[in-house]
């Protein structure tokens, strides 16, 4: 195994009653890479996702993160251990700003005594370096999350969601339903992650034109078995559909 | 031009939600008793196309023609009175009243004394179960719907929108979360209603429509890429279509 293999992910197999949904999946995560997740109806990416998020156990398999081999009875176990994963405008309160969203249920204060006064300041000051760090000027922390256009409120889900530095941050079709200039930002914001944070990430597209533009490794599911892993550079889109079928 | 078979005839129908441009110039035929499949990625259009073909949300650009007359209805009910019905889910059946009430709800079967009106319960429990045994059912009309199985559900609400005889019936994402079992059966509803009417589903993905369908027609960031005959079409072109956009 590599040293730059942040999640190693081997022989993973989940069935349901008579259904295979995962066969023997296997894989590699290298530390600052994002690796793209293809497959048809049913090919089985949401239980690898769900099994990786602790949602579901597989039946047999193991996960090692940075070496260590983990298991999750429940997704706040992933999370403690790394793997977190953002849902599309997850959880966002539209009529709160952009900061109090980022810090939401884990609000920096001063104690005084039993008083306590938030840091508003700190928080602001941190959001827009958060912001910053990936590229993102077009975010004020302290703005309503009502006026973000759709791109920006995925940006601020994702950068919430990778406050906590995980290792591993999973990403289901983070672009869809956005404007084409939205879809250009989030691009621009994931690739800058990649090349600045410490978080590897695992993507599902079935757009083939930003699988190529962003994805290092590509593996395909199809009926819960990989017919394809490898850079995306070496397949043609013939290679891709012809896999997924 | 529409042809005679046509039942529905779109042309140039758009709708942008501020910048987000969420159908763009769509234009198609559907023929009388054809079952069309729409199929795209998340966000591609196929709910705004149903929403706006069930007055639901009104196009800012583009015109349509039903049954040879102009169609733009303003809302779900103009779109009912024209024949179009639509299904949405699991949430239209109200769970603490029995699958017969359900079934009726709103155009409930009943005697008029004068000015009073007596809700004929007998009568609306053995059409329910009539209709019900017809389609091969067997989920017992004074069940609650809370007690049904997802797929039970669906299949409820789908043969209730049948029901009103419509011309067009839309459905979106209507597999999704069922069991083989109850996707077949819905299936053979589709296909028995095929007889009487047009049928359009909507999927992420060609393989999840089923072998009823006589057309595909795929979407992609809000245009319609193109429809085919299922004849002439494989499920790794649509994939390919729907993926990249282009031949």
């Amino acid at each position: 195994m590599s040293e730059e293999n942040v999640l190693v992910v081997d022989g993973i197999s989940k069935s349901y009653g008579a259904v295979q949904a995962l066969s023997d999946v296997s894989f590699e995560l290298q530390r600052n890479s994002i690796m793209g997740l293809v497959g048809d109806n049913g090919a089985g990416k949401s239980t690898l996702l769900k099994v990786l998020n602790g949602y579901i156990q597989p039946d047999d398999g193991e996960i090692r993160i940075e070496g260590k081999p983990v298991s999750f009875a429940n997704p706040q176990q992933a999370y403690d251990a790394g793997i977190t994963m953002t849902y599309q405008y997850m959880a966002l309160v539209d009529s709160a700003t952009v900061w109090e969203n980022f810090f939401m249920g884990r609000e920096k204060a001063n104690s005084f005594g039993p008083l306590k006064t938030l840091k508003t300041d700190t928080m602001i000051a941190t959001v827009s370096e958060q912001l910053s760090k990936y590229g993102v000027e077009s975010i004020d922390p302290t703005d309503t999350v009502e006026s973000l256009t759709g791109g920006q409120k995925q940006i601020l889900s994702i950068s919430r969601s990778i406050a906590s530095e995980p290792q591993v941050l999973m990403l289901d079709e983070p672009l869809t339903e956005l404007s084409r200039d939205d879809r250009t930002s989030v691009i621009s914001f994931v690739r800058n992650l990649r090349e600045r944070s410490d978080t590897s990430i695992i993507l599902v597209s079935h757009d083939l034109d930003i699988v190529r533009d962003l994805v290092d490794h590509l593996m395909i599911l199809n009926q819960g078995e990989t017919t394809l892993s490898g850079s995306p550079a070496d397949f043609t889109t013939d290679d891709i559909v012809d896999e997924m079928v | 031009m529409a042809s005679a078979d046509s039942l529905l005839t779109v042309e140039g129908l758009s709708k942008n939600y501020q910048e987000v441009v969420a159908i763009e110039d769509i234009a198609f035929e559907l023929e009388r008793n054809s079952i069309l499949g729409i199929i795209g990625d998340n966000g591609a259009g196929k709910s705004t196309l149903l929403s706006i073909l069930n007055g639901y949300v009104k196009p800012d650009a583009g015109s349509m023609v039903l049954n040879g007359e102009a169609y733009a209805p303003a809302n779900p009910q103009d779109a009912r009175e024209a024949g179009v019905a639509m299904t949405y889910e699991d949430f239209a059946l109200v769970d603490g009243a029995p699958v017969w009430e359900n079934f009726f709800m709103g155009r409930e079967a009943g005697t008029s004394y004068g000015p009073l009106k007596t809700i004929d319960q007998t009568r609306m429990r053995s059409e329910v179960a009539e209709k019900l045994d017809e389609y091969g059912f067997d989920f017992g009309v004074d069940k609650h719907s809370s007690e049904l199985s997802g797929g039970q559900r669906r299949i409820l609400v789908v043969s209730r929108a049948i029901e009103s005889q419509p011309d067009l019936l839309l459905l979106d994402e209507p597999f999704r979360g069922l069991s083989e079992r109850a996707i077949n059966q819905l299936r053979g509803i589709l296909r028995e209603f095929s007889e009487d009417g047009s049928v359009i589903i909507t999927s992420q993905w060609y393989s999840a429509l089923g072998d009823e369908i006589d057309d595909v027609m795929v979407f992609r960031q809000g245009e319609n890429v193109g429809k085919f005959s299922t004849d002439n079409i494989t499920r790794k072109e649509c994939n390919r279509l729907m993926m990249e956009g282009s031949a």
